[in-house]
């Protein structure tokens, strides 16, 4: 289920978008996946660089700090300043550099923007399903995307199959703090982060 | 190409040709090629036969497609076997790799000791980002007791090798007295140094620095500078400095800085 759930993030960031819904979060999900076929189509640079090049998308899409202070959970204000700096930073890295790397392996899939309703005050949650181009089953994917703040749009969770990629990453996270502490949290996504993909 | 370049890519190949690792390098770059075109299932059938002879870059390159699930079910216990296997042909991105995953404990198992092991072969073979984590597992007690000095000595080792971000922690260390002695001018410049390599936080610091004239002689102009360019790569509390510096400077003055900070992080 894990694995179909990352997986799933990254086809939906992918696929060529058939837009039927509308909306700004509708809009924002179908800009971001149609920029990150761009940058992932472009000719004249390595697999490495195409994929660094979608980190930016990954980082101006979602709100990286708001994920990163609700997944750390209750611990977050136990946390010093400057543990709360260098975690914030180090999981803004893990993200992007493990899903920029991931999604360098999908192409050919289809994600259909489905729906838009509203969600609490603030969010919108954009209903999107993934078609496989090989056959394989549908997955359903949504956006929860916060609308209301002055920067625009900007993705603050995924629900693959309707399990929320924040929640299930909070009670990870929770279960390495209770036995590393938060500078152990920080240490194993550092080390996350850290890891290289193909070389020359 | 210039010619003379044409003849020493002349000259190697006549000196390469008929050597048996000629053949074994061309299949690696043919797999290269595979994957470069997104062919990862090729790529994977023409690394594996050369990582079953015994081709370290092929096994590690192996195992970063299971790592990542390209072209195969993502499996990150395989990956691992994958990258032992190059790790103990010393291939220093495998031993890495191997150390970092033993460390998040993410495919089977959290390993520190087998961790530490790894990162110091490689950081004996010479990779700056295996001397920075080694550093910090010294730093923490992970793996082997808490030893600053040693702490100290492998993330300098790192900054020396350019990671800005092993600069900024040995100038953080420098200024606390973490691993040697306390010292404001040393640790400025190491602070400069992370700064220049655009680590942003390091840049805040630096703004502090100048601000606050520690370590260095204090300059308002030097201050607005990096706290902008700090701001500029997302460290929102920089523009406290910002507001400091541009009111003692003036409108005039710190526009003009801060356009120059921003041809600075454009280049």
């Amino acid at each position: 289920m894990k694995l179909l759930r990352t997986a799933a993030l990254a086809l939906a960031l992918l696929a060529p978008f058939s837009p039927a819904a509308a909306g700004p979060g509708a809009d924002h999900i179908t800009a971001m996946s149609a920029q990150a076929i761009t940058a992932l189509q472009a000719s004249g640079s390595t697999l490495a660089e195409r994929e660094k090049a979608l980190r930016p998308i990954l980082r101006e899409g979602f709100d990286m700090a708001r994920i990163a202070r609700f997944v750390a959970g209750r611990y977050w204000k136990r946390a010093t300043p400057e543990q709360q700096k260098e975690y914030t930073q180090v999981f803004s890295e893990y993200v992007l550099a493990t899903y920029a790397r991931r999604l360098g392996g999908y192409a050919g899939e289809d994600l259909k923007v489905l729906a838009e309703k509203p969600a609490g005050p603030k969010d919108v949650l954009v209903k999107t399903q993934i078609v496989s181009g090989s056959g394989g089953p549908a997955i359903d994917a949504e956006w929860r995307v916060r609308t209301g703040d002055a920067e625009g749009p900007k993705v603050i969770d995924v629900l693959v199959e309707g399990v929320s990629m924040a929640v299930t990453r909070r009670q990870d996270f929770a279960s390495v703090i209770r036995r590393d502490g938060f500078d152990g949290l920080i240490n194993v996504l550092r080390a996350r982060a850290g890891r290289q993909g193909v070389r020359q | 190409m210039t010619s003379r370049s044409l003849i020493a890519a002349a000259a190697l190949t006549l000196l390469t040709a008929g050597a048996p690792a000629l053949a074994q390098d061309k299949s690696f770059t043919d797999g290269m090629i595979a994957y470069e075109q997104q062919n990862f299932v090729e790529a994977l059938n023409i690394w594996r036969p050369l990582a079953d002879a015994g081709d370290a870059k092929a096994a590690y390159n192996i195992g970063a497609l299971y790592f990542e699930g390209k072209g195969v079910e993502r499996d990150p216990n395989l990956a691992l076997e994958f990258w032992r296997k190059a790790a103990e042909a010393e291939n220093v991105d495998a031993q890495h790799n191997l150390a970092l995953t033993l460390i998040a404990g993410d495919a089977d198992g959290r390993n520190y000791q087998e961790a530490l092991h790894w990162l110091v072969r490689a950081a004996e073979n010479g990779s700056p980002r295996s001397m920075y984590t080694l550093g910090k597992m010294y730093l923490y007690g992970l793996g082997a007791p808490r030893n600053y000095e040693a702490a100290y000595e492998w993330i300098g080792k790192a900054g020396e090798a350019g990671v800005p971000a092993a600069l900024y922690n040995i100038a953080k260390m420098t200024r606390d007295g973490i691993g040697t002695e306390p010292d404001a001018e040393v640790a400025f410049e190491l602070y400069r140094r992370a700064a220049e390599g655009r680590h942003a936080r390091a840049q805040a610091a630096l703004a502090i620095r100048y601000a606050e004239g520690d370590g260095t002689p204090p300059s308002e102009e030097r201050a607005l500078y990096w706290a902008y360019r700090a701001y500029k790569n997302g460290v929102e509390k920089a523009a406290e400095t910002m507001d400091d510096m541009s009111e003692v400077l003036g409108q005039e003055a710190a526009k003009a800085i801060m356009a120059e900070a921003e041809i600075a992080e454009a280049k």
